[in-house]
């Protein structure tokens, strides 16, 4: 008998159709995956089954209960645990699990033994307001709140976005380990390579179910080489090929270089003695685990922070004394924020141009010719907020380039779009790369970092590794980018708080 | 389950904001003593020029009546063709030019004009002096016999405070959790709606009471406001305006996604018109005939007005017992609306 069925729901929005006869399955004791990018729907399936939302047609079942009609019980009998850590920020982290165990109406006791393994590793911390906690404890807060009723079936939405590669990895073994222990798991996710971890999947975009089958099973049949290769083939993109063999071969001139850059915060060092350099035209993977000093290392670069000791450049101009230089001969993309929503793509244009001092004439020049390479030219008048997000991203990379910058900080910047979208962005950055355009990106995703021509791993504050992705492979003897990026982490000492 | 651990839990949230603490608790005991001290709209100085052509006895008498009397300062003299400047200079609130003895004008300076129009009756009285014995009127002023102003803001104030920190603060509070998503998490658990709606609205209500207790000792001690009809109607009133405000919180919490809408909200729609509409600064009475109507619909309006006749005129229960039924209906009206508005889902 499944735990979970659902039987061609459909759900919408107003105009936006967000789910579409969606038919699945999910097993006693399963771990189930429900894998697609931002906006394909996996929220809105997820609130349904947690009796969030009703369906407009269709019915669903969580342990036989219709989640119209029995919604009281399913409240009481499932664990759910909704995106960005919905947590108490101002409670400490163990008000936060007494508040959830009483509204449960269950002794903290009975839950405490299915939690214990994971709540041991944020005791140390239970007197800390949960809004002081790191990415990774606080989903390990949000966790153990979602089982203290000891739920059968637990529903978990997008766990581990946000949270770098390091505690995704832990998570993911949490959940192995509930799943030995008889829970039912359905759990969604943006990232591609988590769907292996999984023991069934369901593919989904644009609110349709494409595929369910275990990993292996689908990448078999689709004769292709991971789940996002089987994704991007089931999205119609077969052809797409990405010829990463174009290599970029930089100048041999120094766009960032800087020197035992230091910044600290009262007695905390947040980037500690860092040295490294950047050639022009080349593409700098900026990899690090949450908390690991990128950020600060940034804003450093881009005039925005002034550093504590040390010295360096960015395209030329003193990082401590010539900040405005600086800031007019970069561009700055971030996932976070990219364009005005309510504004139309040409107005944002003539909005940046303006703040670099462009002229009217040279906006519309240069935002013509940049648009015309996107094929964007006639949706220029579209306001951002109608435009999906994988286009959204591009055209903020764009704007990003309107200045005509000699280097681009790319924040994230695929987060959470699907995989086609994720190529083409790649494929836009090495374009923007063989014009001689330095590009420095960060990502959480460690297939990109395979992309770039040299990554530096930043550990507490530290470069533990700068060098070719190949070179990197070599040296710590791993077979993946994401091994090496483990490896580091890990030996850099538990995450901090 | 019990409503102790949930209530215990918003009362943390509440206690953590120190500083919106502070300044729940601050704002009814600053506003208390600005009205009460600071900001009064009796006159208590007119500063006034006088203008002549020639001097004689009565307007040498009507000169000293000026001098002697407290509430006004003779500026001193300027000439006739000078008023315009000597008030556009700011010296002087009002000019009084003699006219060949008889004739009398009074220039004001009206651009505040409740001032212009109490200053310049009061200038009359002063001046007329004598003439106006010739019909002696004993004027007595019921309930509040020095005109203190205190006695009118103390229920204003009430009025508009309680809608601050329970409307205000109950939207706020909900619609944050909306927004952080732990709203959610409270859906998809077995709690009950209602239960979400009490325990949120407890610390709010026990915030009230303590303010009112502030606002009741300020009143009767500093401002000595005399609440001859004594404090357990007050009470009792006050209670009733309190639940009804927290129900008004929560039904701007039901149709607001965003801390910022429900602040406007509140503000636009409850502040404003308590300000203008409940008689809290302009008596309902004189204002047009469709705002006047629309002011029915304004509990504070209601709560104000039984204040004023509790607080102030000392009358007894009975007498305000309209102003009760209404309140209650209003109370009891709005909180099914937005218990009804509350859903249970997203």
């Amino acid at each position: 008998m499944p735990t979970i069925i659902t039987n061609k729901i459909c759900k919408s929005y107003g105009d936006v159709q967000a789910l579409t006869d969606v038919t699945l399955q999910v097993n006693e004791g399963e771990l189930f995956g429900l894998i697609g990018p931002d906006g394909a729907g996996k929220s809105t399936l997820l609130r349904i089954l947690c009796t969030l939302l009703v369906p407009d047609s269709g019915t669903a079942e969580v342990e036989g209960y219709d989640v119209v009609k029995d919604y009281r019980a399913i409240r009481s009998h499932v664990g759910y645990m909704p995106g960005h850590f919905a947590l108490y920020q101002d409670l400490t982290v163990e008000e936060n699990i007494n508040f959830f165990a009483s509204i449960f109406g269950v002794p903290r006791k009975e839950g405490y033994e299915l939690i214990k393994p994971i709540y041991e590793q944020i005791e140390p911390f239970k007197n800390r307001q949960a809004g002081k906690l790191s990415g990774g404890m606080k989903q390990k807060l949000a966790l153990c709140c979602a089982l203290i009723h000891r739920p059968k079936v637990l529903i978990l939405d997008e766990p581990t976005t946000g949270v770098d590669a390091v505690s995704r990895q832990e998570f993911w073994d949490l959940l192995t380990g509930l799943k030995k222990q008889g829970i039912t798991i359905m759990v969604s996710t943006p990232y591609m390579d988590e769907a292996m971890r999984c023991e069934r999947i369901a593919l989904i975009n644009a609110g349709k179910i494409m595929e369910v089958d275990t990993p292996h099973a689908l990448i078999e049949r689709y004769h292709q080489p991971s789940i996002e290769d089987v994704f991007i083939y089931l999205m119609g993109g077969s052809d797409m090929h990405f010829d990463f063999s174009q290599h970029i071969h930089p100048e041999d001139k120094k766009a960032i270089n800087v020197k035992d850059l230091t910044k600290k915060f009262g007695n905390f060092t947040a980037v500690d003695h860092i040295t490294f350099s950047v050639e022009k035209g080349e593409i700098f993977g900026f990899l690090g685990a949450n908390g690991a000093g990128k950020t600060t290392a940034i804003r450093m670069l881009c005039g925005l922070s002034y550093p504590t000791s040390g010295s360096g450049t960015v395209a030329g101009y003193d990082i401590t004394c010539q900040a405005e230089e600086i800031k007019r001969h970069i561009g700055y993309m971030s996932q976070r924020f990219s364009l005005y929503d309510d504004l139309t793509v040409w107005e944002n244009m003539q909005f940046f141009g303006g703040l670099y001092g462009m002229t009217r004439e040279q906006i519309t020049e240069r935002g013509t010719q940049l648009l015309k390479d996107l094929n964007f030219y006639d949706r220029r008048t579209d306001l951002v907020t109608d435009i999906p997000l994988g286009w959204k991203q591009k055209l903020a990379f764009t704007v990003a380039l309107l200045h005509k910058p000699e280097i681009v900080f790319l924040d994230e910047p695929t987060g959470g779009v699907d995989p086609i979208v994720r190529r083409q962005f790649w494929e836009l950055i090495y374009e923007t790369a063989t014009k001689g355009v330095t590009i420095f990106v960060t990502t959480h995703y460690m297939d990109e970092a395979e992309y770039c021509n040299r990554i530096s791993i930043m550990v507490a504050g530290k470069i533990k590794a700068l060098n070719t992705p190949e070179n990197l492979k070599k040296e710590f003897h791993a077979e993946s980018m994401d091994e090496v990026f483990r490896i580091l982490a890990r030996g850099g000492g538990a995450e901090k708080p | 389950m019990t409503l102790g651990p949930f209530i215990y839990k918003e009362t943390l949230h509440v206690l953590r904001d120190r500083r919106m603490l502070f300044v729940v608790l601050a704002i009814p005991v600053v506003q208390m003593l600005l009205f009460g001290f600071a900001i009064s709209t009796e006159i208590n100085n007119i500063d006034v020029a006088v203008a002549y052509q020639e001097y004689d006895a009565d307007i040498r008498q009507a000169i000293e009546r000026l001098n002697a009397n407290p509430y006004t300062t003779v500026m001193g003299q300027v000439d006739q063709t000078n008023a315009y400047h000597t008030l556009q200079a700011g010296k002087a609130d009002a000019v009084v030019v003699f006219r060949n003895g008889e004739d009398l004008q009074i220039i004001a300076d009206a651009s505040n004009p409740n001032i212009a129009q109490s200053s310049t009756a009061y200038l009359q009285a002063i001046i007329s002096g004598d003439k106006a014995q010739e019909l002696p009127v004993d004027l007595h002023y019921l309930y509040n016999p020095l005109l203190k102003s205190s006695y009118n803001f103390a229920p204003g104030i009430m009025g508009m405070l309680f809608l601050l920190v329970c409307a205000l603060m109950t939207a706020v509070a909900i619609v944050r959790e909306k927004e952080t998503g732990t709203m959610e998490l409270l859906l998809a658990s077995p709690v009950k709606s209602w239960q979400i709606v009490i325990s949120k609205m407890v610390p709010f209500f026990v915030l009230s009471c303590v303010d009112l207790a502030l606002i009741l000792i300020i009143g009767k001690y500093l401002l000595e406001v005399p609440m001859t009809a004594g404090m357990w109607p007050i009470i009792l009133f006050s209670l009733l305006y309190i639940v009804l405000s927290l129900a008004f919180g929560l039904l701007v919490s039901t149709f607001s996604n965003s801390q910022i809408m429900a602040m406007l909200i509140c503000g636009m729609v409850m502040i404003m018109p308590v300000v203008m509409l409940s008689g809290m600064i302009f008596p309902v009475d004189n204002l047009p005939v469709v705002l006047a109507q629309i002011s029915y619909i304004v509990p504070a309006r209601w709560y104000i007005d039984a204040m004023r006749k509790l607080m102030v005129e000392g009358l007894e229960l009975s007498l305000v017992l309209d102003d009760l039924i209404v309140l209650s209906v209003m109370a009891i009206a709005l909180m099914a609306v937005a218990m009804h508005n509350f859903k249970n889902r997203l």
